[in-house]
C-alpha cells in the first residue's frame, strides 16, 4: 500500500496505535545485534515453538535496540488496559513463568524493570503495579531526554504505521506539502543544529551552500561508518528505528534539491546491513522512498552502501572516493563538497544522528528544539558511556549535561565500587581528563576550552588499576593500523610516536623521548592532511601533562604498580 | 585581478595559479617532495605547508595546492615551519637513510640525522609514480598497494603488467630511483616475437606504427633521441594535448574530453564565445546511416528545450533539442548537401549548427564534462543495453557496436519509447522543423501538448 | 572462483565501477578469498586496470587475498573490550589455534583477525565467529566454546 494523502497516513496511525496497545497479550523481543549476540534468536523461536505447543493466544513482536546492551535480551509486554511492561535479561525459561503468570492473572515482578509510559494509560491503574516505577524513573532510563531514542526498544523497528504511530512521518509530510526547501533549510538554521559525526559543523549553513550550489544532480550521504571504537549510537538508531533517519535523509534530499541518497554502513555491521535493506524494501512498499513521496512529486532514491573496513572512510572525502570504487584517501580542500563532491557533484554528508534529529525540527519546529543545549550547541547528545562502569550503555542528554552527573547519577559510577582514574571524552581523539575534575558541562565549546573534543560522544571510564601508558599506546596502534598512508607527518610521524610510546611501555627508554613526543607530536597537530592524524597527538601530549607518575613509572622501572 | 601578500611583498597571481606556483614567480622557493609541475598537486609529503591568514584567521596549508586568493596573507617562512619542516625531513631520513634525494633534502632544510627508528627502504611514498601513470600516461599499469606504513607502488601481484606501454615515465618521475620498471620492461619485451615488438613510443601514441629494430636499447634509437629532443622533460607529459582530443569508449561508445554533453546526447564546444552542437556516438550508432535532416533556420533565436533538428535515417526519425539558448547564427553547410556527414563525423565535419548562446556561463555550467559525461554515457550505455534486452530479442553487449540496420529491425512503439527515453528528455514545445534546402516559411509553434 | 558466477555478480551491478566495493565482498564472501584470476576478470569485466583493483583488494581489511577459514573469528580490540580484558581472549585464541592475527589454519576452517570494534561494547569482550558474536568472554568461556565448535566441525588443531 503507498501513502498518498493525509488520510492515509491517519488511517496507517490508527493500525499502529492498535498494534502497540493490542488486545490479546503481545511479547516483543528485541532482536538486534545485540540481542542476536545474547541469544534473543533463540529466544524467539522457543517462543514461537511454544504458542504452537500450547495454542497460546498470544501474538509474539520484535523491537529493536535500547542502547543498554548488558540488558539484552529484553521483552516488551503488551496486555490490554495496562501500560506496556518492560522485562530485562530475558530467557526461555523467564518467559515460559511469565506467560504461565499471566493465565493466572499474575505479574511476574521478577526480572520486570518498569512500565513504559504509565501515564499513557487511561482508567482505573493496576494495583499490581503499584510498586513498579515508569522508565522516565528509573536508572538507566531516568534523567535521560530521549528525543532520538525515543521509539529504540519500544516499537518495532521494520513496522512503518507503529512508527506513523509515534507521530512518525508527519514532519515529512508538513515539510512536502506545505514548506519550501529555503524554509526546511531555514528551519534548521534556526535549530542550532550541529553535526554529530565529531567536527559539530552547523548543519543548515551546510545544507543551505549545497541547496545554493548549481547543479542538477546532488547528492546526500549518511555517515554510517561510525568507525570510532566504542560508539554504537548509529547502529542503536539503524536498528532501532531506521524509518526516523530515512525521513531525515528524504527531507535532507528534499531541503537541497537532490534526488539521490547514499548510507555509507560500515563493513563490521552485517546485521545492521541486512536489515537496512529490509527496511529500504519496506519504505519502498510504503511510498515513503522512491517515486512520489507521499503521493507529492518529489523523488528519492536511497541505497546502502557497505564499506571495506577502514576506519578513515569516515572522514568525508575519502568516504566519497570509496564510494566512486577508490582506495580511500581524504582529498585537498578546496573544493568542497559542498561544490565538488561525489563524482564532482555538489555533496552533503551528515552523520546518522545528525538526520535523526531533522524530522523533530520540523515537526515542532527550529524554535522549539532549540529550547534546550547551551548557548552554541543545541538539542540532545547520545553519549555512549564505556568502560568500568557499573551500567554501560547510549544516555541521551541535553547538550550542557554534567559530566559527573553522567557518570555517577546516571550510569551508576564505576565498577566494583573503585576510584575513576581518568574519563575520556570524544574517544578516540579526546583527552583523558583525571578523574577529579569531572564536574564539566559536556558540549562542545567547554570541551574545546579545554584543550579536548566531544567528538562523537564516547565517554571511556578508567578506573584505578587501568595504566594510562597502555592505553594510550592501544590508541595510538589504532591510529597507526587505520592511517591510509598519504600523508608524511601521519604516516611516518604517528609510527614514530608509537615507536616511542612502546619504548616508554616495556621500560626501554628515557625521559628525552618524552621531548621527542613533545616534539614531533606539535608538528603532525599542525600538517598533517586530515583530522585522523592531527588528532592523534593531542591525547597523548596531554597524557603525559595529567598522568605524568604511570609515565615515570614505565620509564624507572618499566611497568607500574597499579596494573594487575 | 588577484593579489596577494607572500612573505610581505604584494604579489600578483594568475588566476587559478597555486601559492607554489604564484611564489616562485616572484622567486620565493617554498620546499617541496611530492609536488610536479606537470600533475594535479597531492599534498603528500607536507613539505611545502604555508601560513594562510584569511578573514582574520590564520592556518596551515599545503602551498602546492592551495588557490592564491585576492588579499589573503602567506607566509612561508615562519619559525613554525622551519621546524615542521625539519621534522619531516628527519622522519623521511629515518625511512630511507640511504637515499642522496633524501640527504640532500634534509641537508637543504638543516637535519644531518634522524633520531627515530630507521627504516631502509628507498621509497618515500611521494605518489609521483603512480600518479604519471595513471593521470598523464592515463595507463595505471602501478598503481598503490596497502594502507598506511604497507602502502607501497607496484604493479598488480607484483608480476610484469600486461598494461604497462613502458614509457618509462615513473622512473623518470621518482625523486629516489626505486622504480625500476623500464628496465625489467625491457627485458619483457626482448622475448616477444617480431611484430609484437612494439615501439614504446607507439604504445604511447606518438607515432601510429613502429617495431623496434634495436632490440629495445632505446639509447641507440634516433626515435628516442627525436623525442628526447622535442620536449625539455620526458615525453610522456608532451601526451597531455594529444590526449585533450583523443576518444575514450564508455560502454561502447565514444566521447570527447574537450566537448560539454548534454543528456539529450548533444555535444557542446565553445569556439570563440560561439556553441557548436552536434550529435554525439551514442545517437550515431543508433540511427546508423543518416539521410535527411530538419534544422531551424538561420538567425532563428532558439530556447533550451527547442527542436535543435530531426534527423532521419533506417526509416526512423530522431528528435533532438537544444540544451542552450541563443541565436542561431551558422548552420554547417557541408551537412546541407550531404547529410550523411552527420553519421560519419559527428564529433568533428559532422557538426550541425552555431549558435550565439545568451549565457554560456551558466549553460556550461549545466552540461556535463569530464567525469561526470564519462559516469553519465556508462550510466546512458547500461539503459539502452537494458532496455534492449528487456524490450527486444536482440541480444547486445557493451563490447561489441551496435550493428549498422539497428534502428531498422525496430518495431515502431519500441522505437517511440527509444526516442522519448533517450532524446527528448530535453523538450519543452514542439516546433515543426523542414528540411534544409526547401523554402522556409519560418517556424510555426504548435501548442504544447506532451 | 568460477568465470560465469563472477560475471553474474558483475552484471547484477551493472557493469558499473562505482560498486566494486560490494562485487568484491560478494566473492570474497563466498570464495574466502580474491584470487588473482578473479581480480584480472573483475577488471577486464569492469574495464578498469588491474592496478586499481588489486589496490583495492589490498587497501582494505575486509578483503584478502590469501584464503580464509570457514569460520572467520574476528577479535574486538575497541577500547572498551581492550580494558575488559581482550588481551586474555586474544591470547586464548591464538594458543588453541596455534594461530597469529590474519593467519588460517591448514584446513582452511578457521582464520583469525583483529576488528577495531563490533559496536557491542557494553557487553565486551567479545569475539564474532561468522556472524554470530559471542559476549562477555573470558578465557575459560572462550575455551569452551573453542570446545564446542571443535566437535562440531571435526578437529583443527
Ligand atoms: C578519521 C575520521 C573518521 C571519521 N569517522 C566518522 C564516522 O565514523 N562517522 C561520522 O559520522 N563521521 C565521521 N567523521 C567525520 C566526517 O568527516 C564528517 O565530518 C561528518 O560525517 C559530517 O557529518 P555531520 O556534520 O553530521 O557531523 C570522521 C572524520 C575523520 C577525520
Ligand atoms: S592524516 Fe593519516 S589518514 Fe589522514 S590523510 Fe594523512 S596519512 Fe591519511
Ligand atoms: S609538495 Fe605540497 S604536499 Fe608535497
Amino acid at each position: 500500500m503507498k501513502i498518498k494523502t493525509m488520510g492515509d497516513l491517519d488511517k496507517l496511525r490508527e493500525a499502529g496505535l492498535k498494534s502497540l496497545a493490542p488486545k490479546q497479550l503481545k511479547i516483543s523481543i528485541s532482536m538486534s545485534t545485540c540481542g542476536h549476540a545474547l541469544g534473543a534468536d533463540i529466544l524467539y523461536h522457543e517462543l514461537v515453538k511454544e504458542k504452537a505447543k500450547q495454542g497460546l493466544k498470544i501474538s509474539i513482536g520484535q523491537t529493536g535496540c535500547s542502547g543498554f546492551c548488558n540488558l539484552e535480551p529484553m521483552a516488551v509486554l503488551r496486555l490490554h488496559g495496562r501500560p506496556p511492561l518492560l522485562y530485562t535479561q530475558v530467557t526461555v525459561k523467564k518467559v515460559k513463568r511469565i506467560i504461565q503468570d499471566i493465565k493466572r492473572k499474575k505479574i511476574t515482578k521478577q526480572g520486570l524493570l518498569c512500565t513504559i509510559g504509565s501515564d499513557s494509560v487511561s482508567g482505573e491503574p493496576d494495583p499490581a503495579l503499584n510498586n513498579i516505577p515508569d522508565y522516565k524513573e528509573v536508572s538507566p532510563f531516568k534523567d535521560q531526554h530521549r528525543r532520538l531514542l525515543e521509539n529504540c526498544g519500544i516499537i518495532n523497528p521494520l513496522s512503518v504505521s507503529e512508527y506513523v504511530a509515534m507521530e512518525g512521518y508527519s514532519a515529512l509530510y508538513k515539510a512536502l506539502y506545505q514548506m519550501d526547501p529555503e524554509v526546511v533549510v531555514d528551519e534548521v538554521i534556526q535549530s542550532g543544529l550541529r553535526g554529530r559525526g565529531g567536527a559539530w559543523f552547523p548543519t543548515g549553513i551546510k545544507w543551505d551552500m549545497a541547496r545554493k550550489a548549481q547543479h542538477k544532480e546532488k547528492f546526500v550521504i549518511c555517515n554510517a561508518d561510525e568507525g570510532d571504537p566504542g560508539a554504537f549510537k548509529d547502529r542503536t538508531i539503524m536498528e532501532g528505528n531506521p524509518f526516523k533517519l530515512f525521513e531525515g535523509i528524504v527531507l535532507a534530499g528534499y531541503a537541497i534539491g537532490s534526488h539521490q541518497g547514499l548510507i555509507y554502513l560500515r563493513e563490521e555491521y552485517p546485521h545492521t546491513y541486512e536489515f537496512l535493506n529490509d527496511a529500504v524494501y519496506t519504505a519502498k512498499r510504503y511510498g515513503l522512498l522512491g517515486k512520489n513521496i507521499l503521493g507529492s512529486n518529489f523523488n528519492f532514491t536511497l541505497k546502502i552502501i557497505r564499506g571495506g573496513g577502514s576506519y578513515v572512510c569516515g572522514e568525508e572525502t575519502a568516504l566519497m572516493d570509496s564510494l566512486e570504487g577508490e582506495m580511500g584517501d581524504p582529498r585537498l580542500r578546496p573544493p568542497f563538497p559542498i561544490e565538488k563532491g561525489l563524482w564532482e557533484r555538489p555533496t552533503i554528508v551528515n552523520n546518522v544522528e545528525t538526520l535523526a534529529n531533522i524530522p523533530h525540527i520540523i515537526e515542532h519546529g527550529g524554535e522549539s528544539y532549540a529550547g534546550i543545549g547551551t548557548e552554541k550547541a543545541k538539542g540532545t547528545k547520545i553519549l555512549s558511556v564505556i568502560g568500568k562502569i557499573k551500567q554501560p550503555g547510549l544516555y541521551e542528554v541535553p547538550l550542557g549535561t554534567n559530566l559527573e552527573h553522567v557518570i555517577f547519577n546516571m550510569a551508576g559510577g564505576p565498577l566494583n565500587g573503585s576510584q575513576i582514574k581518568a574519563v575520556q571524552v570524544g574517544s578516540p581523539f579526546g583527552n583523558f581528563l583525571s578523574g577529579e575534575k569531572l564536574d564539566i558541562s559536556l558540549d562542545p565549546e567547554t570541551l574545546r576550552s579545554m584543550g579536548s573534543m566531544i567528538g562523537s560522544g564516547v565517554i571511556v571510564v578508567l578506573n584505578q588499576d587501568t595504566c594510562l601508558v597502555d592505553i594510550l599506546l592501544h590508541t595510538l596502534s589504532f591510529f597507526v593500523e587505520e592511517s591510509c598512508g598519504k600523508c608524511v607527518p601521519c604516516r611516518e610521524g604517528v609510527f614514530q610516536m608509537k615507536e616511542i610510546m612502546t619504548a616508554i611501555y616495556e621500560g626501554r627508554s628515557t625521559m628525552e623521548d618524552l621531548t621527542s613526543l613533545h616534539d614531533i607530536g606539535g608538528m603532525i597537530k599542525d600538517f598533517a592532511l586530515c583530522a585522523l592524524g592531527g588528532g592523534a597527538p593531542s591525547l597523548i601530549l596531554n597524557g603525559i601533562r595529567d598522568f605524568r607518575k604511570d609515565f615515570e613509572a614505565h620509564i624507572t622501572t618499566g611497568k607500574c604498580s597499579w596494573t594487575s | 585581478m588577484t593579489t596577494l601578500e607572500i612573505d610581505g611583498k604584494r604579489v600578483e597571481a594568475k588566476e587559478g595559479a597555486t601559492i607554489l606556483k604564484t611564489a616562485q614567480q616572484v622567486g620565493i622557493q617554498i620546499p617541496n617532495f611530492c609536488y610536479h609541475k606537470d600533475m594535479e598537486p597531492y599534498g603528500g609529503c607536507r613539505l611545502c605547508m604555508v601560513e594562510v591568514t584569511e578573514n582574520n584567521f590564520t592556518r596551515l596549508q599545503p602551498s602546492c595546492a592551495y588557490p592564491a586568493k585576492n588579499n589573503i596573507v602567506v607566509k612561508t617562512n615562519t619559525e613554525r615551519l622551519v621546524k615542521g619542516r625539519k621534522l619531516i625531513a628527519e622522519l623521511l631520513l629515518a625511512r630511507c637513510p640511504n637515499i642522496d634525494s633524501v640527504i640532500n633534502l634534509a641537508d637543504s632544510l638543516g637535519v644531518k640525522k634522524s633520531r627515530f627508528s630507521p627504516t631502509d627502504s628507498d621509497c618515500v611514498l611521494c605518489g609521483l609514480c603512480v600518479r604519471v601513470c595513471r593521470d598523464v600516461a592515463k595507463v595505471r599499469a602501478i598503481d598503490f598497494v596497502g594502507r598506511g606504513r604497507n602502502r607501497r607502488p607496484a604493479t598488480p601481484f607484483d608480476m610484469p603488467s600486461e598494461d604497462c606501454i613502458g614509457c618509462g615515465s615513473c622512473a623518470f618521475v621518482c625523486p629516489t630511483g626505486a622504480m625500476k620498471m623500464e628496465y625489467e620492461n625491457a627485458l619483457r619485451w626482448r622475448k616477444l616475437p617480431g611484430p609484437l615488438r612494439k615501439c614504446r613510443y607507439m604504445r604511447m601514441g606518438f607515432i601510429s606504427h613502429k617495431v623496434c629494430p634495436n632490440d629495445f636499447q632505446c639509447w641507440n634509437c634516433e626515435v628516442d633521441q627525436r623525442m628526447e629532443d622535442l620536449g625539455a622533460s620526458h615525453p610522456v607529459f608532451m601526451l597531455k594535448e594529444a590526449r585533450a582530443k583523443e576518444r575514450e569508449k564508455i560502454g561502447g561508445f565514444e566521447i570527447l574530453s574537450d566537448r560539454l554533453y548534454d543528456e539529450g546526447h548533444i555535444w557542446v564546444k565553445r569556439i570563440n564565445g560561439l556553441a557548436r552542437m552536434g550529435i554525439d556516438d551514442f545517437t550515431r550508432q543508433i540511427v546508423g546511416l543518416v539521410n535527411d535532416i530538419k534544422l531551424p533556420p538561420v538567425n532563428s533565436f532558439i530556447s533550451k528545450g527547442d527542436p535543435l533538428c530531426i534527423i532521419s535515417g533506417n526509416e526512423k526519425t530522431f528528435h533532438l533539442y537544444s540544451p542552450i539558448e541563443g541565436k542561431i547564427v551558422d548552420i554547417n553547410p557541408d551537412i546541407i548537401d550531404n547529410p550523411s556527414l552527420v553519421s560519419m563525423a559527428p564529433h568533428g565535419r559532422g557538426w550541425i549548427l552555431s549558435v550565439e548562446p545568451s549565457d554560456i556561463v551558466q549553460a556550461s555550467k549545466e552540461l556535463l564534462s569530464g567525469r561526470s559525461a564519462i559516469e553519465w554515457l556508462r550510466h546512458e550505455s547500461h539503459k539502452l543495453y537494458d532496455f534492449i534486452r528487456e524490450e527486444t530479442e536482440l541480444d547486445l553487449l557493451p563490447d561489441k557496436a551496435i550493428p549498422p540496420d539497428f534502428a531498422t529491425t525496430l518495431k515502431k512503439d519500441i522505437w517511440n519509447k527509444i526516442d522519448k527515453t533517450f532524446f527528448m528528455v530535453r523538450q519543452k514545445r514542439r516546433v515543426e522543423l523542414h528540411s534544409v534546402g526547401q523554402t522556409d516559411p519560418g517556424p510555426k509553434k504548435i501548442p504544447d501538448s506532451s | 572462483m568460477e568465470r560465469e558466477k563472477i560475471k553474474r555478480i558483475v552484471s547484477k551491478h551493472r557493469h558499473e565501477k562505482a560498486a566494486i566495493l560490494a562485487i568484491l565482498h560478494e566473492i570474497q564472501e563466498e570464495d574466502k578469498q580474491l584470487e588473482t584470476e578473479s581480480l584480472n576478470y573483475i577488471a577486464q569485466l569492469l574495464k578498469i586496470p588491474v592496478a586499481n583493483v588489486y589496490g583495492l583488494a589490498t587497501f582494505y581489511s575486509a578483503f584478502s587475498l590469501g584464503k580464509k577459514g570457514d569460520t572467520k573469528i574476528r577479535v574486538c580490540s575497541g577500547i572498551s573490550c581492550h580494558i575488559n580484558g581482550a588481551d586474555e581472549v586474544n591470547e586464548a585464541l591464538k594458543s588453541k589455534f596455534n594461530l597469529e592475527m590474519g593467519e588460517t589454519t591448514w584446513d582452511e576452517k578457521f582464520s583469525l583477525e583483529k576488528v577495531h570494534c563490533l559496536g557491542l561494547c557494553s557487553i565486551g569482550p567479545n569475539v564474532a565467529f561468522n556472524l554470530v558474536t559471542y559476549p562477555k568472554l573470558n578465557k575459560e568461556r572462550i575455551e569452551t566454546i573453542i570446545e564446542i565448535l571443535h566437535k562440531r566441525t571435526g578437529d583443527s588443531k
